[in-house]
């Protein structure tokens, strides 16, 4: 992989010493703030619960100051089963979502695809699934007497087999990674110029292996997704605790639950697991290292040029778009009608068919109101300073010049995202309860702020892989041309890269929205007495009422996809066109490939008109 | 700024009782009773309470592993001034490590069903109990239905038996280990479960997803708490409850954190008096209708709610938590290891 132009523009002579200590200064400080929110965020919770493995007595949790009988508990035939499933389960929905991802969003974002602004938005539903009611949908829907048996005519025994078992864990797992690959791809295929294919075809190159050179210039975004994917299914409570455990398919998500919330709780034993799945976050950490490493992927500079939709030809538009909407009617339609179903069903001891009762009861429920306001709101506030820290954190660790620091930095992000949340909320349980806090005046524990403080643990480590594709992509000359004609730091951000960024940022942004108000491990553990999120509320509905939890559940989420669509809407409207570059694409290219390098389907950099 | 507002709000928010306390100077000097439960009608409980007496009191409820989970990792910092959940083996672990306030005794009159929960040191109090498991069956799909333990490994039931997994749902474990008493030990007990699972028995985490294969046929009968059971069958004419002999009891239990302040343990008491009263029982009759409000209550004078069938005709054996307690851990490994594998 060949580097792409990132000089660095250098500053007038008689400033150079003034730039350079400011530069510095600047670099320390970001330095700081990563590091102090890393620290607050990741290191202190995390280090906490996993030292808990081999100082008990340290947290009062047994007798021994300095013991590994923790990790005997974690060497159990199924505790091992357990991490030996998740590993291959994480592998192989990693493998499925991207493969399935890939040539999807590329269909989505640069191609003419028939029905692509629905498939959008099945997209973002798909990710608003939660995990647990996605398996749930699945295993209704193949179910004796489930609504496939009704539509067929006999019981579906066979498909039951397959989806109670390793095969529909992987598969719903890859469907859920399948929007973050989405999510992590979609800025880089948006961005990705045609200069460096039309290099290779000026050069006589062949079409695939034009093919060949996108496919190495989204190297680092693929891998992104790769990683994200892998750590989101190995973190994965929802299908851990529903599918996979019905089925009897111990994932390493279940089992450390298991030693947290049965008699006796045995948080040394969750300790121990949570080093063991560590060790494998760390295995995928280093595999993405060792691929991108040496290399870098700037490909967007001034001279990108950014191009139009290719039209798609008859035939392969009707095998896009049908494929794609296969896609989706499987992984979306198939749960939404098993949940649906679900919904739908009558009250025990009412009889009858398919009714909105449910609906009804809980619209008329005013104790859900409350649940949902509160949800809303920190999941308004966590969404946004996630997306400022995971931004910049990905930033600083993609910028030239390995340290230390950014390569722990980098690591502790993945990391977080590979363990469960069940262990990140015990991380915060242990670490900010302990009573030299108190003594120091710091006293939040049993607030609200740290349940805050939680959700951004979880969630801002998936921004910053999110962001690391898009941000990997943007050369740092782009910037620092601004900076020469006159832009201040701030300034030459706002105008250059968050412009670029844009797209990418309202999707991390809505992501951690949407994925807050439904995370229900950490705010189960984590919600201060008197306060009740909205998962805790559906869980608690759940334990009697499974179909008015679920009713809820449908309700919430449809809440939920008004007000992305509104977010959508308005960043249309409202958002400078640059920003929107995506959208400019409208003019289709012709379908034959000898015209592709016409330079009036070109469009320019909106940081070109950024700079003007 | 507007992001400022809302974080202040969220933190107010957090610190804050469940409900405004009122706004009289008696309640000004009063602390907050925090109370940490995993019942049904604690939030209708608390909220009595504190309309009655006018002590803030704010709820922390969640199901029971989470509530043990959270008193846990609070150990050295404890949040809780007085937890009350299901189950005693889970409070006599508790007093065995030094947390709970002992020899306390609030003016109650206990039936003798009652008086046996009440262990030596008065470390916890138990306020009802139910029934870790019985038998639930669909009439639809059964005529003859099982009477015994033992039926349930008949041919007429393979595959047709649902239970649950003791590593997930609480009250699963004191079903186990009254079988296992009863069969005169652990080995014979586990002997006992092999066998049904041999007969096929279908495993689920939750009694949700338990009680939906029994309506749609996936499974003809299963074990269930009675609460459950009786909540279920309460909607649902054709879900009809079996108690063999015999059944394990499993108090809901009430217990004072020793490390809180006097006021906090002062008030923490009124709370346990104020359940243990006639005004406390009736919402605990009518806090959760169709779920743990279904229970048989332990004090002289109080009946239960119509749905349960008499105690008298209900063959319970209680369980010892000082024997039963310990073992949890060793039979839930050995189910994970090899029932629910």
């Amino acid at each position: 992989m060949s580097a792409a132009p990132a000089a660095d523009a250098a500053p007038a002579p008689g400033r150079l010493g003034a730039w350079s200590a400011s530069h510095r200064w600047r670099q320390w400080i970001a330095a700081t703030g990563l590091g102090g929110g890393a620290f607050i965020l990741l290191l202190f919770p995390l280090g906490c619960f996993l030292l808990l493995a081999f100082s008990p007595r340290l947290f009062h949790q047994g007798t021994q100051w300095l013991s590994l009988s923790s990790f005997s508990g974690a060497f159990t035939s199924s505790a091992l089963q357990g991490l030996m499933n998740t590993g291959l389960v994480g592998v192989g929905a990693a493998l499925l979502a991207v493969g399935i991802a890939l040539p999807m969003t590329w269909a989505l974002l640069r191609t003419s695809l028939a029905g692509r602004r629905v498939f959008t938005v099945l997209t973002w539903t798909l990710l608003l699934l939660p995990t647990f009611l996605a398996a749930s949908g699945l295993e209704v829907v193949a179910q004796q007497n489930g609504p496939l048996s009704w539509l067929v005519g006999h019981d579906p025994s066979g498909l039951r087999r397959v989806v109670m078992g390793p095969v529909g864990v992987v598969w719903v797992l890859a469907c859920r990674g399948v929007p973050f690959a989405y999510l992590a791809l979609a800025g880089s295929i948006r961005s990705l110029g045609g200069e460096y294919e039309e290099a290779a075809r000026v050069h006589g190159a062949r079409p695939w292996v034009a093919v060949r050179i996108r496919f190495w210039l989204l190297a680092p975004a693929i891998l992104a997704a790769l990683a994200i994917v892998f750590a989101e299914s190995i973190s994965d409570f929802g299908v851990a605790s529903t599918l996979a455990a019905n089925a009897q398919f111990p994932l390493a998500t279940y089992t450390v639950y298991s030693s947290v919330s049965t008699l006796p709780v045995d948080f040394g034993t969750a300790s121990a697991e949570s080093w063991l799945l560590l060790a494998m976050v760390a295995l995928a950490v280093l595999g993405q290292q060792r691929a991108s490493r040496g290399r870098t992927f700037a490909v967007i500079s001034g001279r990108t040029r950014f191009e139009a939709r290719r039209a798609l030809r008859p035939a392969t538009q009707i095998v896009g778009a049908l494929g794609v909407a296969v896609f989706f009617a499987v992984s979306v339609g198939i749960p939404v009608l098993g949940i649906v179903a679900t919904s739908m069903t009558p009250p025990l001891g009412t009889g009858g068919g398919l009714t909105f009762a449910n609906y009804a009861r809980v619209l008329h429920d005013p104790t859900l109101v409350g649940p949902i306001r509160f949800s809303v709101q920190i999941a308004l506030l966590c969404a946004s300073f996630a997306m400022l820290l995971g931004t910049g954190a990905a930033w600083f660790v993609s910028r030239k010049g390995a340290s230390r620091v950014r390569a722990g930095l980098d690591t502790a992000m993945l990391a977080a995202i590979g363990l469960p949340s069940i262990v990140v909320a015990s991380g915060f349980l242990f670490a900010y309860n302990l009573p030299f806090l108190g003594h120091l005046g710091i006293q939040i524990y049993g607030t609200n702020i740290v349940l805050a403080m939680g959700y951004l643990a979880g969630f801002t480590p998936i921004v910053a892989r999110l962001m690391a594709g898009p941000l990997a992509q943007v050369s740092d000359n782009l910037r620092q041309a601004a900076r020469v004609h006159g832009a201040g730091a701030l300034r030459s951000w706002r105008r250059v890269v968050v412009p670029m960024l844009a797209p990418s940022l309202l999707s991390a942004w809505l992501f951690v929205f949407s994925a807050v108000v439904f995370e229900l491990p950490l705010s189960d553990v984590l919600h201060p007495a008197g306060t009740e999120p909205l998962a805790v509320a559906i869980t608690k509905q759940m334990r009697f009422d499974t179909a008015g939890g679920t009713a809820e559940t449908v309700l919430a989420a449809l809440v939920i996809l008004v007000i992305v669509g509104i977010c959508l809407g308005l960043y249309r409207m409202t958002a400078p066109a640059g920003w929107r570059r995506s959208d400019h694409a409208g003019a289709d290219r012709p379908p034959s490939g000898r015209k592709w390098s016409q330079s009036r389907y070109r469009r320019r950099m909106p940081a070109e008109g950024a700079l003007q | 700024m507007a992001i400022t507002g809302l974080s202040v709000g969220l933190a107010a928010s957090g610190s804050s009782a469940t409900a405004a306390s009122p706004a009289s100077e008696a309640a000004s000097t009063k602390v907050p009773l925090v109370v940490y439960a995993a019942e049904g009608y604690d939030s209708a409980m608390t909220a009595a309470f504190q309309k009655a007496t006018g002590i803030p009191t704010t709820l922390y409820d969640d199901h029971t592993g989470i509530v043990i989970a959270k008193i846990e990792a609070e150990r050295s910092n404890p949040q809780w001034g007085l937890v009350w959940l299901d189950g005693d083996q889970a409070l006599y672990t508790m007093n065995q490590q030094g947390q709970l306030l002992r020899g306390w005794q609030p003016t109650a009159s206990y039936t003798t069903q009652g008086q046996a929960f009440v262990p030596a040191d008065h470390s916890y109090l138990p306020t009802g109990f139910t029934v870790a498991g019985a038998i639930f069956y669909n009439s639809n799909q059964v005529s003859a239905p099982p009477r015994t333990w033992q039926d349930l490994l008949s041919s007429r039931f393979s595959g047709k038996v649902g239970i649950l997994n003791p590593a997930i749902d609480g009250p699963a474990y004191p079903v186990y280990a009254g079988m296992m008493q009863q069969l005169g030990g652990v080995s014979q007990g586990q002997r006992f479960i092999t066998q049904m699972k041999a007969n096929g028995a279908q495993l689920f985490t939750d009694p949700h997803v338990e009680l939906a294969a029994l309506e749609n046929g996936q499974i003809n009968v299963m074990i269930a708490q009675s609460a459950y059971g009786i909540g279920a069958a309460e909607k649902s004419p054709n879900i009809k409850g079996v108690y063999p002999r015999y059944v394990t009891p499993v108090p809901s239990v009430i217990g004072i954190d020793r490390k809180v302040s006097a006021a906090e343990q002062a008030e923490a008491k009124k709370f346990v008096a104020f359940v243990l009263s006639p005004a406390g029982q009736q919402v605990m009759k009518s806090g959760d209708p169709t779920g743990d409000s279904l229970y048989w209550p332990v004090l002289n004078g109080e009946v239960s709610r119509p749905q349960l069938p008499p105690l008298a005709s209900t063959p319970i054996k209680a369980l010892s938590p000082s024997v039963w307690g310990p073992r949890e851990q060793t039979v839930n490994s050995w189910f994970s290891a090899n029932i629910a594998l």
